[in-house]
């Protein structure tokens, strides 16, 4: 390989076109490569064009301008959107180490002329809609560095760059190696790409363009793959190449900068050009023979992070390890691999698990980049940033780590967070995602928040803005929105109103009950009513622990729970497993739900309903096991009545799968019930001793896994008092049992609990 | 002297002298200071290949390169290398070759051993010569460590987990300072260049006395992993048994057999089926490669001296059955249910299966 690259270094086409007294230089680059950014600063500083031609859409044309100071530090993207659907879009990430990214700060700090010269986002989101055939294949055109790095045994396209191009420490032979390179490539590969042939025929436009206007010395700073095709231009008729990219239909794009993540710009993340660790060609980007140390030093304090020691003399060894490794696999700057061969010995002491642990935060490691306000922003965002910043909480806004935040709503200063994260939830901005709280409490005045930004946000909030441009117009405009359908879906309904009273968006409380009513006047599926109930009972206990009116919800309820009352008892039979578990839950919320502090007239029609179901016999074990529990806790039913019910129950001999749901739904909280009440314990004992062997060898699973919910400790209780049981048993002869039935007993349970023994 | 007798296992340096001399011959990479070879010297002879002149070297290591590159990078920095895996990994094996082609010399070795006193890392005394004249240095017995650090050589230290931990922070100072104090005569052995340690150790029982984190920072780990596949096991186990049976002998076992008895410790190993479609008890006992390769050596004695009357098929049940259950009854019942669940399911698996049943049955 390195024979073949001198052989053809020695008869160099120029990759300079000149034409009586002007000249274009074409850099071939590979997107995100630090050897590449290096390369072509040294090469502008030499070259000195006028015009900087870039491969970046035409119609973000106006954010090249914004390179320059510290408006923005990156990684950052441009990002370009339809205008008619913001549901389109697209991004153009940039990092430190990009070069096109460098190739605008120098022409800016110059005052130099820059383009962008691919072809419009407009259009190519027009070509995207045409679905052009494409054979999207292989990594070639993606990166065609790495292509012929892995062709050269190296399986990361910076360490292959240093060695086979960087040798060429003239930065501008560099660049026409590449060039000879790239047309090696194209002849002899037969890939066609009708996008590209078009974006092609779009930059040499440009490039006419350019040389029309007069400048002497034009730059183009483009993808490697595409400097053969603009390296010729007499070879191509100007109007054929105006003709074919005009013959694509021209959205309206806007087009922005928003801050982006290193997360985003890595390989395993899905993005084509991605590099496989971004602070790696960091690294090597700001000075390549400090770049093992920074690196090094960074996996010691991430592996601290992990828990483990290092020190850093580790760092030191590590390092060095990697230049012995790198001398002995003859290469002449280390990569990637030699970077986590090191690490596997030095820090991970051989442990692969720990490797990947530590690969995993080294890779995924992120540095998030930051746009100044005043650079580009749509009204709702400068909107959502004042309203963090009076919340305090810009810190945790674009930072790349998730930040827990515990609320107590009875605070001034609480309360606006939370509805500061409920309203941006409700515009489909999950900022803040609620989290169960610790401990189980019953607060109505505790919430748990962590925040996590992700950059997709920004993508989210101009799709919101369509609805308004401040938080609380947005707010209106999208529930309005979801209102104004022909038919909205009656449980996003209700759990729009749910989140609208937690955003403490008062006025729309009363438009959401009206259509919640008027659509559920026409609603005859008691299952969906049966999942809406316990929303809108939740949402009158939040409304009033917050002071706010929820006649409107309590007579949206008043509507609803007597239907469902009434229509459940005959719902609930005869009905098959998977109609029951489907139900289930819903019931069980709704249950919880009223006992936590619904409005006694819908509880006591509630309990009503319970106890009918209880009457009747052709009901589903789940359904009945989770009733008399409920009945038992809210002491409908007497110790006596359930321990009699129970024994009732579970006395159906025939079908053991009934006794077997009964079971499970009935100790679904946690098995106490049978640590505290002795009738309770002696039914279901005797229960299980009255199994025939064939049946509880059958259902020995079941059994187990019915019993799985209670925690260990109940577990060993429930053994000790069955024991002591049986001793008291045997002291009063009387009532003895056959030795048989002792023995089944015994070894039964002792089964069925786990052998109890072996776990302690 | 009559016949020379032969020597039943000679040191890396003396079998493999030959192509140690042909790679020193043509070595122009650069040599650290009292290194025999270069280090892609040591890599060649090591993995195998062919020299520039065309004469083969036999590969010595069978696993991925990468790990021996990381093993020879290490000698070359300041630190210490520490090989680590489960018994049969080739731990040994690896840094006999290692000493052996880049110090010429591959016996300068301490076996680490639970009564392993301070002697064994630092230095003894001839206590006739002490009583009579007291220290001095005609009294002192050098350990091999001592000896590696005057001549600037590679010290192997043989399972080093198992020394008692203040012995082995003996060696602290050695691989920090580079220097070997002895207090008695009031100076120090000072460390010339080129010295330094490879140790050993077990991972199965890590836990007897685990490195000082101390310790641990003056060594770099490689962890050596068993096969990866079993082809790869094979052609391990094939190569080793080549190189230390005749010939005639070898043909007593063919290569399928070879392949069973290696899936069989593969499955019971990794305590799963090679299809990942059941899983399997893992016995106690250890089923490395080094363990495949002296059961089928052991298979291949068996048929050679008393293999008239029998199959290959019985020597083969013989040598997993008495290498899988060594002492544990446990190990009994694992072996019992591995050849109902899975070996009777095999279809051309049957012969091996009644055999080792009835071997098991036997008792």
């Amino acid at each position: 390989m390195q024979v073949y690259h001198r052989s053809w270094v020695s008869n160099l086409s120029k990759t300079s076109v000149k034409t009586a007294n002007q000249e274009v230089r074409l850099f071939g680059i590979r997107h995100h490569g630090a050897g590449s950014a290096r390369n072509l600063m040294a090469a502008l500083d030499f070259f000195d064009p006028q015009a900087i031609l870039i491969e970046g859409p035409h119609d973000c044309q106006h954010l090249i301008q914004h390179v320059a100071g510290q408006n923005l530090s990156p990684p950052v993207a441009m990002m370009v959107y339809s205008n008619s659907d913001h549901a389109k879009y697209a991004y153009y990430p940039f990092t430190s180490f990009s070069p096109e990214w460098h190739a605008m700060h120098w022409g800016n700090e110059r005052k130099k002329i820059i383009r962008f010269i691919d072809l419009p986002h407009g259009r190519m989101l027009s070509l995207r809609e045409k679905k052009v055939k494409e054979n999207n294949g292989t990594g070639l055109v993606a990166d065609p560095f790495q292509y012929l790095a892995e062709i050269a045994g190296y399986t990361d396209a910076e360490a292959w760059w240093d060695d086979y191009i960087e040798q060429q420490h003239d930065p501008h032979t560099v660049f026409e190696v590449v060039s000879d390179l790239m047309v090696q490539l194209r002849k002899s590969s037969t890939f066609e790409h009708q996008t590209n042939h078009i974006r092609e025929a779009h930059m040499r436009s440009e490039l006419r363009k350019a040389l029309k206007e007069g400048h002497e010395r034009v730059a183009v700073v483009c993808g490697a793959w595409h400097v053969p095709a603009l390296k010729h231009l007499a070879n191509y008729s100007s109007t054929k190449d105006d003709k074919q990219w005009k013959s694509s239909r021209m959205e309206r794009t806007s087009a922005s900068w928003v801050p982006w993540s290193y997360g985003r710009i890595a390989k395993h993340s899905g993005y084509g050009a991605g590099v496989v660790s971004p602070f790696w060609y960091e690294a090597l980007f700001e000075d390549p023979d400090k770049a093992v140390a920074r690196w090094m030093s960074r996996a010691a304090k991430e592996t601290r992070h992990l828990g483990w020691q290092s020190s850093s003399a580790d760092a030191i060894e590590a390092g060095r390890l990697v230049h012995a490794l790198t001398a002995i696999r003859k290469k002449n700057r280390p990569g990637i691999s030699e970077l986590f061969d090191a690490m596997a010995t030095v820090f991970c002491h051989g442990d692969d698990e720990l490797l990947e642990r530590l690969r995993k935060r080294l890779l995924e490691g992120e540095k998030v980049g930051s746009v100044d306000p005043s650079v580009s922003m749509v009204p709702l965002q400068r909107d959502i940033e004042k309203q963090i910043k009076a919340c305090r909480l810009s810190k945790a806004w674009e930072s790349s780590h998730p930040v827990d935040r515990q609320l107590d709503i009875r605070k001034a200063s609480h309360l606006r967070i939370s509805q500061l994260l409920h309203r941006l939830t409700l515009l489909g901005i999950p900022w803040g995602v609620e989290m169960p709280l610790e401990h189980h409490s019953y607060g109505q005045f505790h919430e748990a928040w962590s925040l996590k930004w992700f950059p997709d946000f920004q993508i989210q909030i101009i799709e919101a803005s369509l609805y308004g441009n401040t938080i609380e117009e947005a707010s209106f405009g999208f529930v309005t929105h979801h209102l104004e359908q022909s038919n909205p879906p009656l449980d996003q309904t209700a759990a729009l109103l749910l989140r609208v009273l937690k955003a403490d968006l008062r006025k729309l409380i009363m438009p959401l009950c009206e259509s919640l009513s008027r659509h559920l006047a026409t609603q005859q599926d008691v299952q969906l009513l049966l999942a809406l109930a316990p929303m809108l009972v939740n949402a009158t206990r939040y409304g009033t622990t917050r002071k706010m009116d929820t006649a409107g919800i309590r007579e949206v309820l008043a509507q609803l729970m007597p239907r469902i009352t009434f229509a459940l008892p005959g719902e609930v039979k005869n009905i098959s497993d998977e109609v029951a578990q489907s139900l289930y839950p819903d019931m069980a919320k709704l249950d919880e739900a009223l006992k936590r502090g619904g409005d006694p007239i819908f509880n006591d029609g509630w309990v009503q309903a319970m106890l009918t179901i209880m009457e009747s016999n052709e009901v589903h074990g789940l359904m009945k096991g989770a009733i008399l529990r409920s009945l038992f806790d809210r002491r409908e039913y007497s110790h006596a009545l359930t321990a009699s019910s129970l024994q009732y129950e579970l006395s159906r001999k025939g079908d053991p799968m009934y006794a077997l749901q009964f079971i499970e739904s009935f100790l679904k909280d946690g098995g106490s019930i049978l640590i505290h009440h002795g009738p309770l314990r002696k039914a279901l004992d005797s229960w299980v001793t009255s199994l025939t062997e064939d049946y509880f060898m059958d259902y020995l699973v079941l059994l187990r896994r019915t019993f799985s919910h209670l925690s260990q400790s109940e577990k060993e209780n429930l053994f000790l008092l069955l024991n002591r049981a049986e001793i008291r048993q045997e002291e009063a002869p009387a009532e003895a049992l056959a030795t048989e039935r002792k023995q089944l007993l015994q070894g039964a349970l002792v089964r069925l609990l786990g052998e109890i023994d072996e776990m302690k | 002297m009559s016949k020379k007798k032969a020597i039943l296992r000679a040191a890396a340096e003396e079998t493999f002298a030959q192509e140690l001399k042909s790679i020193k011959a043509e070595d122009k990479g650069e040599k650290p200071s009292n290194w025999e070879l270069s280090p892609q010297g040591v890599l060649l002879y090591i993995m195998g290949g062919k020299t520039k002149k065309g004469k083969p070297i036999t590969p010595k290591y069978f696993g991925q390169r990468r790990l021996v590159e990381l093993s020879i990078a290490t000698l070359l920095t300041d630190r210490a290398l520490l090989l680590i895996g489960i018994p049969g990994t080739a731990k040994t094996w690896l840094s006999e070759h290692l000493a052996a082609a880049i110090s010429g010399n591959s016996r300068l070795l301490v076996q680490g051993t639970s009564g392993a006193g301070e002697d064994t890392i630092r230095y003894g005394w001839n206590y006739a010569k002490l009583l009579q004249d007291g220290p001095s240095q005609e009294a002192l017995v050098e350990s091999p460590v001592m000896a590696a650090m005057k001549t600037g050589k590679l010290v192997r230290i043989e399972e080093l987990t198992r020394i008692p931990s203040d012995i082995q922070d003996g060696l602290i100072t050695i691989l920090s300072e580079k220097q070997l104090p002895i207090a008695e005569l009031n100076t120090a052995v000072r460390a010339v260049e080129g010295f330094n340690v490879i140790a050993t150790a077990n991972d199965k029982d890590r836990g007897v006395h685990e490195l000082s984190s101390a310790l641990r920072r003056r060594f770099n780990t490689v962890r050596l992993p068993l096969p990866a596949t079993l082809d790869e096991e094979v052609e391990i186990v094939h190569y080793r048994i080549k190189q230390t049976q005749k010939a005639t002998d070898l043909k007593a076992i063919k290569e399928e057999d070879i392949r069973q008895l290696i899936t069989v410790f593969r499955e019971l190993r990794n305590g799963h089926t090679l299809e990942k479609d059941q899983k399997l008890k893992v016995p106690t006992s250890t089923l490395s490669t080094a363990e495949a390769i002296s059961a089928i050596n052991n298979c291949i004695s068996l048929q050679v001296h008393f293999g008239q009357d029998k199959g290959a098929q019985d020597m083969l049940a013989e040598s997993i059955v008495s290498s899988v259950i060594k002492e544990d009854a446990h190990d009994r019942l694992v072996l019992q249910e591995y050849l109902e669940a899975v070996m009777k399911m095999r279809k051309d698996w049957k012969g091996l299966y009644h055999a080792c049943k009835s071997i098991i049955d036997r008792g």
